[in-house]
């Protein structure tokens, strides 16, 4: 009967580890992906992917990794069982963010280095369109009924608001210096921009395309210079945005209906991206210099870990 | 029938004005003077051609992309002053021209004489070599922006990097050159704001080729010195920055095991092909790509400069001097340049202001101002001569 227990009590806990959260942060420097287990909070695998492996994401099934390695020019799928590559992806030259549409199909890639978004259809394996947009590309957000793809440009300091159907750009808007990270709100009302050198948020009707409201961050004892903005992830469910503010090395808590900051917490060094779990609880940062990511509590509003992985954590993806 | 015609055609001459009227023609003119160069000890260091010119290239060509969608197209009018041409001249036959923007990588006596012309007026200009600390203060003009660092910004960002290692005690070295001696009393102000101490002086006036000698010469003017680093004020045969004259063969012919800084063995810059952070490699193979070569501080300087005024005209869509410089001094102006901070500009002398880097010839040791340095405006205002103390007066 004891016996029956423990084995029992063993599969639940096997289960429980290989059902858990898993974080997976890509190492621009050191040209791998270091695999976090969300129970123990611990480094459980370092996978090689490519040469300068930045923007990450999860396809749509949840059954591979999609990492740009922006020197390798191309997309690699790595297999979330296996943790092995399985295939590599077009991307045209310097692949560096990406978001994938809610159908699983394409997948819009930002080339920093060759002033274009490719479109590369994931199931046919092959670059569908190549649209020419601003000097360096970098943020791309969809709208949520897919028919809008906002993408900055970090030299051009614009987004451009590119039409899903047409591919075609419908619309720029001007904003604040070296433009990071798009994101729309879930109701499609409005698109968050952060502005690394600008040192804020421009809030974009993408209806009017206007600027509607723009966030600046003073943080006591710290310089206006050092106040970088670049990951933005929006909360819906408690109508807050986090956002990283680079070399400040803390995010910024922002009530989403009064764009007030409510409040900063202190991570590792150069915060750059950030990722909420599925069910809401957890934050995660990669932390640039410092070489970790943070793991914050989202209702104590507190760093519960540092988890050092890789030089140059870059971006980040979770599965739950 | 004939009416018709003409309403018709009326039409469409009225309709390609209006398309012409958008889009917003922006020229741009680079004056680079072509100097005689002086044959240097060993001529390793090939000429850089086009230095500063590829530089504004580039800046026209993000100027564009920009302006691809705000209906603006930026041109640059790339004009070299042959040695025996005037820089003034060639400034004034521009100036009747009508074009206002002018970047400039010109000598100091050109650039007295252009500002002496009658047909300045409105022109707005950017000093992309020119580190003369006097431009930024007495001589200073408010027409005139100046992207190049001045030597103290230089000396600062040295000077605070010795400070930080806590090499506090030097022997100044300085050439024969007038800014070889600029740029050592700029070390001399440096390090009495920073605390260092300059255990003696001495001027390398040697002017034989010492390629053979040097061993013996350095080992002699340097025996006998108690400090911990020595440091050149060693500015170079030209404006600008192109070729050294005696410094790149001061170090490991020391007396004693001696750490040298200054010249070309660690220089203050304001960019070095080396320079990655921050973006700074997309920057890098860009240029790389579109010129054939690597990217120097002078072709830094003229981006920036270009970048300014087409940031300045994108959000003002004026053409105006006078708008766009009152735009590029506003105190919200700030520019992205690959390097870690915004940069913007001092409205109480023109200058950039810009974390410095220190290179050697093939890397990256350290970025000022260093951390620990405080000021109550910005850490960038640690480097130069700050509000307070500057004896420019914009009239």
């Amino acid at each position: 009967m004891i016996k029956k227990i423990i084995l029992i009590l063993f599969l639940t806990l096997i289960q429980k580890a290989a059902f858990g959260e898993v974080i997976y942060v890509s190492n621009e420097k050191d040209h791998n992906m270091s695999v976090i287990d969300g129970n123990s909070l611990e480094v459980i695998k370092t996978v090689k992917v490519g040469h300068r492996p930045r923007g990450i994401i999860l396809s749509k099934d949840k059954k591979k990794i999609i990492i740009c390695t922006s020197d390798d020019n191309r997309i690699a799928v790595v297999d979330v069982g296996s943790l092995e590559v399985e295939y590599y992806l077009p991307s045209g030259p310097d692949p560096e963010l990406m978001v994938m549409d809610d159908a699983g199909k394409f997948i819009y890639v930002a080339n920093e280095d060759d002033n274009m978004v490719t479109v590369v259809d994931y199931i046919e394996k092959k670059i569908v369109k190549e649209i020419p947009v601003g000097v360096e590309p970098e943020g791309m957000g969809l709208s949520p009924d897919g028919k809008t793809l906002v993408n900055t440009s970090e030299t051009t300091n614009m987004a451009h608001f590119i039409d899903t159907a047409t591919l075609e750009i419908k619309a720029n808007v001007l904003v604040d210096a070296r433009p990071r990270v798009a994101q729309y709100t879930d109701d499609g009302k409005f698109v968050w921009v952060s502005s690394e050198i600008g040192g804020t948020i421009s809030i974009i009707d993408p209806v009017k395309f206007e600027i509607i409201k723009k966030i600046e961050f003073k943080i006591p004892g710290m310089s206006k210079e050092s106040v970088q903005p670049v990951g933005v992830r929006l909360d819906e469910k408690r109508q807050l945005a986090y956002v990283a503010l680079g070399p400040a090395n803390r995010i910024g808590i922002i009530n989403m209906k009064t764009f007030e900051v409510e409040k900063y917490i202190l991570t590792g060094q150069r915060v750059w991206n950030l990722m909420i779990n599925t069910d809401g609880t957890k934050l995660y940062t990669t932390n640039g210099v410092s070489n970790d990511i943070s793991v914050i509590d989202i209702d104590k509003r507190k760093v519960i870990k540092s988890i050092p992985v890789g030089r140059y954590p870059w971006g980040v993806a979770v599965r739950d | 029938m004939k009416n018709i015609f003409y309403i018709i055609f009326f039409y469409f001459l009225f309709i390609f004005s209006i398309i012409a009227a958008e889009i917003q023609q922006i020229k741009i003119v680079h004056l680079n003077r072509i100097i005689e160069r002086e044959p240097t000890i060993y001529s390793i260091n090939p000429e850089i051609i086009n230095n500063g010119i590829l530089g504004s290239r580039m800046g026209i060509k993000d100027n564009n992309t920009t302006g691809k969608f705000t209906n603006q197209n930026f041109e640059l009018i790339e004009q070299n002053i042959m040695p025996n041409e005037s820089a003034k001249e060639i400034f004034e036959k521009f100036r009747k021209d009508k074009y206002k923007f002018f970047i400039l990588n010109v000598s100091k006596d050109d650039f007295n004489k252009i500002l002496s012309s009658d047909l300045l007026e409105d022109a707005l200009l950017i000093n992309t070599s020119l580190k003369d600390n006097d431009l930024r203060n007495e001589k200073c003009n408010k027409q005139i922006l100046h992207t190049a660092p001045s030597y103290r910004m230089l000396s600062d960002a040295l000077t605070q990097f010795l400070k930080k290692k806590n090499w506090v005690k030097l022997l100044l070295i300085s050439g024969v050159n007038e800014r070889d001696k600029q740029f050592a009393d700029s070390i001399k102000v440096s390090s009495k704001r920073f605390g260092l101490k300059i255990i003696n002086e001495k001027i390398w006036d040697f002017n034989h080729d010492f390629r053979r000698s040097a061993d013996l010469e350095v080992v002699k003017f340097t025996q006998g010195e108690k400090y911990e680093v020595l440091v050149l004020a060693d500015e170079g045969n030209t404006f600008g920055d192109s070729g050294n004259s005696f410094g790149d063969y001061i170090p490991y012919r020391t007396w004693k095991p001696t750490i040298v800084v200054g010249g070309e063995v660690l220089k203050p810059t304001s960019w070095h092909f080396a320079h990655e952070q921050w973006g700074g490699n997309q920057m890098q193979s860009r240029f790389l790509k579109d010129s054939k070569r690597l990217m120097t501080n002078i072709d830094f300087n003229s981006w920036v400069g270009v970048r300014a005024i087409g940031e300045a005209i994108t959000r003002t869509k004026s053409l105006d001097s006078k708008i766009v410089l009152d735009k590029i001094m506003d105190e919200k102006f700030n520019l992205a340049a690959y390097k870690g901070k915004p940069v913007s500009f001092r409205k109480w002398n023109g200058q950039l202001r810009q974390p410095i880097l220190l290179v050697t010839p093939r890397a990256l040791v350290s970025v000022s101002p260093q951390i620990g340095f405080v000021h109550p405006r910005t850490e960038l205002d640690t480097l130069g001569v700050d509000q307070p103390d500057t004896k420019c007066r914009f009239n």
